[in-house]
């Protein structure tokens, strides 16, 4: 398994310099101003490539489409185990219940105790988190981390590529013993948390193996390594070994292991909140 | 009556009973004692903090805010350079206007992390605060030439081992959401006794903006400085006028914690918000004592405190003078007896004790106030209090600061003098209508 700090360019896209801020004529102020507007309102077409590659388009819809449950439900465990140097490893268990055909997901902690009860539910491109103790939903963001490891919330929803990345092929490389191809995302959008990734997918079966995510200055922050895949359906895989590794904490890493993978009927009430308020009972 | 035969009378009565005299007269300096010790502190105290507030992270008038584009909202200040132009048109060349970018981030070194507050400055402005560092390495000097360099207090040094580490990583997430990285160069490690640096990193105000992927035109704070602390109410009217009229949505803060919340709101992520205009900045303007908020409130507390202590104090003392004043009046019977008989009236008698108790409190009040002076001397000049914690916000390089002021000094002799007068007048006119043949023929 490798792991590498990388660090690609210092520059960040937008802007660098503030310069002396106290001695600003009047005229160039206003220029300033109309300039400024101007760069924050199209700073992030100036600094992505303009249009997606087609090779990599494909390869990317080749995986998002084996990965993606639409027509089906989803039911799983899925246990994260995080550790960081000099403390116990944390343990998390949830169980995810998932409907691809409208975006939908339900999370609901059931280790260790004083998680349980707690949960998620995102619906489109809205994520709330449930609280039992205080019995509200708090509105989060596709952004957040399962339980504060290095599970993004968006791990265990259907994947939405080209909706918020521009892509692009970086060639190949070996990643384990397997041939990968390497696609760049860049993102559309500033909005996202890492608006820089590479993905390492495998020319064998088209699966992802290695994720890698770039801050804006383009350092490794985060390295996800797609272990091992359960076929599902025929055509349709989910991952069922993931490990996260901070490349920014030293040591910090956190496995994820799905099991219990079950494509029976869920019932709709599961996507509501009522029902993440209904299991904390 | 011969109202300076009585005041003579009574100077000499003050010097017949020594004993007596003393022990009330202990009374009248320990209560000026400790009034004037209460007053010089709060005042001390309470200029000290908000001069070394204004030395770190906050103006004399602050101008935060949030500015709303394509229905997303962002804290900060934009378009500051204009509002700087806005500033220098109200208030003259004598005001002065720093802008600052402020980051709340996670900092990395050898597997230690922290999240901590980046402070960016322009240092070539920032004289003030530069004045504010003791370098135990590194230099203010080196910092100002390399604009990827930040300080660091000795206690964030210490945390991350930074002994023989030259930089740090941050990461942050920025206003737009976006993760974002820095390395950061190590110019100095200092120490200070202002409370209000302790445990910042400076850094530099350009680098923060494009850590934070903020536009050029954008701070988080501007401070404005003047040449005096006084009638900064009506210099934030002024300005908050003088922004309306040039078209930005300014106001006053609505209670303490919104004013402290504008001055520190760190860049966060956006939120959303439906507005009319394609760009809407929202403006917060500050005055020193509102971002003080709570620690103003504990100064009132403490000044509070001690009026209540010192008014217990008086009231004791009240008592004493009563009781001091009637075992006076018994032993002295033969002698207003006497003083009634050769034509005294009971007026002058009554007068006579008055004016010996305000004699008395006149006298040890001031005596009060000599030893006053020199324990503040002593303290201030002579006691040195290592400045750990929150009490070095009440230190000025390692001195508790007293300014003990005229109109403090002032009130507390007129207040003494006042309980004096009240409690001495019972008594005193108790002895004044005594006839003259009752008080002859009391027997001891």
């Amino acid at each position: 398994m490798e792991r590498k700090t990388e660090k690609i360019s210092v520059k960040p896209p937008v802007r660098s310099r503030g310069g002396r801020a106290g001695g600003v004529l009047p005229g160039m102020a206003a220029v300033m101003c109309i300039v400024s507007l101007a760069v924050l309102l199209l700073a992030p077409a100036f600094a992505l490539p303009k249009e997606n590659d087609q090779k990599a388009v494909q390869i990317v819809q080749g995986y998002e489409a084996k990965l993606d449950f639409e027509g089906l439900d989803l039911t799983s465990l899925f246990t994260l185990i995080q550790q960081k140097p000099g403390e116990a490893d944390r343990v998390l268990r949830v169980r995810v219940y998932r409907r691809d055909r409208i975006s939908s997901y339900t999370l609901i902690y059931l280790y260790p105790d004083s998680e349980k009860g707690k949960g998620y539910l995102r619906a489109g491109d809205d994520l709330f988190q449930y609280f039992p103790s205080t019995r509200e939903f708090v509105y989060r963001n596709r952004k957040e981390d399962i339980g504060g490891t290095d599970a993004r919330a968006d791990l265990f929803g259907k994947p939405r590529t080209l909706d918020f990345y521009i892509l692009s092929i970086l060639g190949s490389a070996k990643v384990s013993q397997w041939d990968c191809d390497v696609i760049r995302y860049d993102a559309k959008a500033l909005d996202v948390s890492f608006p820089i990734q590479k993905w390492y997918v495998r020319r064998s079966d088209g699966l992802p193996v290695k994720v890698e995510n770039f801050s804006v200055s383009e350092t490794l922050m985060r390295t996800y390594y797609y272990i091992n895949y359960a076929q599902a359906r025929p055509g349709k895989f989910l991952f069922t070994k993931l490990l996260a590794v901070n490349n920014l904490e030293e040591g910090q890493k956190t496995l994820l292991t799905n099991e219990e993978i079950k494509t029976d009927k869920i019932p709709d009430y599961v996507f509501t909140k009522a029902f993440l308020e209904e299991q904390s009972r | 009556m011969n109202i300076s035969l009585v005041l003579k009378i009574g100077f000499r009565n003050i010097f017949r009973q020594m004993k007596r005299t003393f022990s009330l007269g202990v009374n009248f300096t320990i209560v000026s004692l400790l009034l004037v010790l209460i007053f010089s502190f709060s005042r001390g105290a309470s200029q000290n903090v908000s001069l070394n507030l204004a030395k770190a992270t906050s103006g004399y008038l602050n101008v935060a805010g949030e500015y709303i584009v394509q229905g997303k909202s962002y804290i900060g200040v934009m378009e500051y350079p204009k509002i700087q132009r806005i500033i220098r048109e109200t208030f003259g060349e004598g005001a002065n206007s720093y802008p600052r970018y402020s980051v709340y981030t996670a900092t990395y070194n050898k597997g230690i992390s922290k999240r901590i507050r980046y402070y960016g400055i322009v240092p070539e402005l920032e004289k003030t605060l530069a004045g504010q560092f003791t370098f135990v390495k590194g230099s203010w000097e080196a910092f100002a030439g390399d604009p990827d360099s930040i300080i660091v207090s000795k206690e964030l040094a210490d945390y991350f081992e930074l002994h023989d580490v030259a930089e740090l990583t941050v990461s942050t997430r920025t206003r737009f959401g976006a993760f974002n990285t820095a390395v950061f160069k190590i110019a100095g490690v200092y120490t200070s006794s202002n409370f209000f640096v302790e445990n910042l990193a400076i850094s530099h105000f350009g680098r923060l903006q494009a850590l934070d992927l903020a536009s050029p035109d954008t701070a988080s704070v501007l401070a404005v400085f003047f040449p005096d602390l006084k009638n900064l109410d009506k210099k934030r009217d002024a300005l908050v006028e003088a922004l309306n009229l040039a078209g930005y949505e300014a106001k006053k803060p609505k209670n303490a914690s919104d004013a402290i919340n504008a001055v520190t709101a760190a860049s966060p992520s956006s939120k959303s918000e439906k507005v009319g205009s394609p760009l809407v900045i929202r403006l917060t303007v500050t005055t020193l004592s509102e971002v003080l908020g709570i620690l103003g409130n504990i100064i009132s507390v403490i000044n509070y405190v001690g009026v209540f202590l010192a008014a217990i104090l008086l009231l004791v003392t009240a008592v004493a003078i009563f009781i001091n004043l009637r075992m006076s009046i018994n032993d002295r019977m033969r002698e207003i007896g006497t003083m009634r008989t050769i034509g005294i009236g009971g007026r002058g008698i009554t007068l006579l004790f008055v004016f010996e108790g305000l004699i008395l409190s006149a006298l040890f009040v001031a005596l009060g106030f000599v030893v006053a002076f020199v324990v503040i001397v002593l303290l201030k000049y002579g006691v040195a209090i290592p400045p750990k914690g929150a009490f070095s916000l009440l230190l000025e390089r390692g001195h508790i600061v007293f300014l003990p002021h005229a109109t403090d000094l002032l009130f507390v002799f007129l207040a003494i003098g006042f309980f004096a007068a009240l409690f001495s007048f019972i008594p005193a006119r108790q002895a004044g209508r005594i006839r003259p043949v009752e008080a002859l023929t009391r027997l001891e």
